[in-house]
């Protein structure tokens, strides 16, 4: 292989957006792509109080891509190179720190010096949006595996984008539905003082009022608050029987925890709160929260999930985490692209992944597929809720109540503000 | 319910959640004032100092098997090895810096608060740390005239009031305590007496990160993670200026005075709560620019 071929430095001249050359790429790319290698840069939080989605997102891709390569997983916690049926891939981790400028620079790294085929990311929205900008000027291909924010793959795709994980429109149009069906009529909202919040409470409210349930009132809050009992009492007074919260890491922690000692009255649905270490850590105050719309690991019932949570129990001696299921979508997509395509070039590649059915994930044979019209995964969406247990190593196990399919849970095409997909 | 049915119960709800957080504030802010008011020293490592409290306060908890017997065990175990972790940091690290800029000092803690919490990731990890169940003595709530209180909230409150109490007494009251009011007034004459004020600076120091860790321990059943301390020291740093710097009574006045207001303004106000504790700084250095017991020592 020549020190620098041309697809490198394509890459490299246009992710520095030198003007012009960006164009030149359709004309000079293609060709001399190699089948039996493959490198990922993987932009993701390891260091911060996400540190464990990021890890999390790690192990998923390495399952995923070990699964489709029929790989040995023996070294798989210790290596961050897989090897199967002739094909080698390296995962190369850069952490973003939670913000974007970060996530930018490590991108860029990732894609100049690193010369990687593949971009993965982020657990924020913000970090993913700045590395899906690296990507695409860059003409690599992006698996998006955490951030949720609708725009990544609705007014912001494009043919170099992909998405495995739920955006919060997915979230929303599963649990509100559920909530409205099963939780209460009157809800009250409860949700972080950023985009994300803002985005998520309007999501529920407008799904939850469609499914014919009303909303009493809503309340944004800082992340770092401490105390939230105001607006336990505030949805109290608003007459509400049911509370929506979208909080994330100790902020839901808290509210949980307060939700527990004050509203025992209401009952609760969450996007955003309900993790595993929140579980760990809140114990029987989870109890509180139903019409969950997340995947955790006892919720589906097959040989794939199986293999996963065993894999996760033997490597890292922990359960997966509710991101697992579309990192691990996305590891066994990548190694099936790579297989069928037979190159590591980005377009043969894009047009295997364009409206790809995966062939095993953590919600059942093909239960995947990523759509055509905007490059977001459609599959089945889980709705659960949280029961005391005993004798294992948590005060609580996660409980499945229902199944929605895969269509019924995803914003049609033409709503998704994306103006479609030429390849 | 309308907005015009609230009533002196709802009043009377908000007052006493009020009360139960601003006691959480004080906690924290306690040591912070009382290591400013004898030494001078802005701590920026105090909220890391909290943290670790909480993290030795879990250790203790699952070494015992958790439970009422592992809580009660933490909340006396974890502050006796921070506040010798800090009394060590005191003698060695902090010494020094006596004599200096303030701006030293800055650095020095804020330094100090990031080994501490990169420490803390080192040994426990980044993520939330599991916790065992909350002891099932704090399960439930005091009714008390239509008011609610949880147990656990109550529990905080008068661990608070025992804390200020005991510290109180311990400087007002006791021969060290005295030996740490006159080292505070004139450290040069209280030395030519033949009394060891070093030692006593290393005990209030000491004194300092005991009170935090206890806030630690007792914030492990809100929410512990590494960074938990440096977003808790931002509010502890407001209630001991609103309080008046170095001011012990102030702080303890400040931190009931910002909960009680911040619970007022986040179930009635139109302004994002989270404002609302800036607003009350602001409010108090244009009318009060000391404080409100503002004088650069301890009040007792």
């Amino acid at each position: 292989m020549p020190e620098i071929d041309r697809r490198h430095l394509l890459k490299a001249a246009s992710a520095t957006s030198v003007a012009g050359l960006t164009g030149l790429a359709g004309c000079l790319g293609g060709g001399g792509g190699d089948a039996d290698s493959l490198s990922i840069g993987v932009v993701t939080d390891t260091s911060g109080p996400y540190a464990h989605l990021g890890n999390s997102v790690i192990r998923g891709i390495k399952l995923g891509l070990a699964q489709s390569l029929d790989a040995d997983t023996e070294e798989l916690a210790d290596s961050n190179t897989v090897e199967g049926s002739g094909v080698t891939v390296e995962i190369l981790t850069e952490d973003s720190g939670l913000a974007a400028d970060t996530g930018r620079q490590k991108a860029r790294k990732l894609v100049q010096s690193d010369e990687v085929d593949i971009l993965q990311g982020s657990v924020s929205s913000s970090v993913a949006a700045a590395v899906q900008d690296v990507a695409t000027n860059a003409s690599t291909p992006m698996f998006i595996d955490t951030a949720a924010a609708t725009s990544l793959t609705g007014e912001n795709c494009n043919k170099y984008t992909f998405r495995t994980s739920q955006t919060t429109y997915q979230d929303a149009l599963a649990g509100g539905k559920y909530a409205a069906e099963n939780l209460g009529s009157n809800f009250y909202f409860v949700g972080a003082d950023y985009s994300w919040g803002h985005d998520s409470v309007a999501q529920w409210k407008s799904v939850i009022e469609e499914n014919g349930g009303s909303a009493a009132g809503e309340s944004f809050v800082s992340p770092g608050t401490s105390n939230y009992t105001p607006y336990l009492q505030k949805a109290d007074e608003s007459g509400a029987d049911s509370i929506v919260v979208a909080l994330t890491g100790t902020d839901g922690i808290r509210f949980s925890r307060d939700l527990a000692d004050f509203g025992t009255d209401f009952d609760a649905t969450a996007t955003g709160v309900t993790t595993v270490p929140w579980m760990q850590q809140v114990g029987t105050a989870a109890t509180g929260f139903s019409a969950i719309p997340k995947y955790f690991w006892p919720f589906p019932d097959n040989s794939t999930n199986e293999w996963i949570i065993e894999q996760y129990s033997s490597q890292w001696n922990t359960v997966p985490s509710i991101f697992t299921s579309g990192a691990h979508a996305a590891g066994y997509a990548i190694g099936q692209g790579m297989q069928s395509a037979g190159s590591n070039d980005a377009d043969p590649l894009i047009e295997e992944w364009h409206g790809m059915t995966i062939e095993k994930t953590a919600r059942g044979d093909g239960a995947y597929t990523i759509r055509e019209c905007n490059h977001q995964a459609e599959f089945p969406m889980y709705l659960g809720h949280f029961e005391e247990t005993s004798g294992g190593s948590m005060d609580v196990e996660p409980v499945l109540d229902d199944t929605f399919e895969a269509q019924a849970s995803i914003r049609p095409c033409g709503e998704t503000g994306c103006s479609g997909i030429e390849l | 319910m309308t907005p015009l049915s609230v009533g002196l119960g709802d009043l009377a709800t908000t007052f006493v959640n009020g009360v139960s957080y601003g006691m959480i504030l004080v906690l924290v802010a306690l040591g912070l004032s009382l290591v400013f008011g004898l030494m001078g020293v802005l701590n920026f490592a105090h909220g890391a100092l909290f943290m670790l409290g909480g993290y030795i306060g879990l250790a203790v908890m699952e070494l015992t098997g958790g439970g009422i017997t592992g809580f009660v065990l933490a909340l006396i175990i974890a502050p006796l090895v921070v506040a010798a972790i800090g009394a060590g940091l005191e003698r060695t690290v902090y010494k020094p810096l006596y004599d200096t800029e303030p701006i030293y000092q800055l650095l020095l803690t804020f330094g100090l608060a990031v080994v501490i919490e990169e420490a803390v990731k080192y040994i426990w990890g980044a993520a939330p740390p599991g916790v065992p169940p909350r002891p099932a003595v704090f399960d439930g709530a005091v009714v008390f005239m239509g008011i609610s209180l949880p147990y656990y909230r109550v529990f905080t409150i008068l661990l608070g009031a025992a804390v200020v109490a005991g510290t109180a007494l311990f400087l007002s009251r006791t021969r060290f305590g005295l030996i740490v009011r006159a080292g505070v007034y004139n450290t040069d004459r209280t030395a030519t007496l033949g009394l060891n004020v070093e030692r006593a600076f290393t005990a209030v120091f000491g004194l300092g990160a005991f009170i935090a860790a206890l806030g630690g321990v007792v914030y492990i059943y809100r929410a512990i993670e590494p960074s938990v301390g440096a977003s808790i020291i931002l509010p502890a740093f407001i209630v001991v200026i609103v309080g008046g710097l170095g001011s012990f009574w102030g702080s303890v006045i400040a931190g009931l005075l910002i909960g009680i207001i911040w619970q007022f303004a986040a179930v009635y106000a139109p302004v994002p709560a989270g404002t609302v504790i800036f607003l009350v700084m602001i409010a108090v250095l244009l009318l009060r620019p000391q404080g409100i017991l503002g004088e650069a020592e301890v009040e007792v």
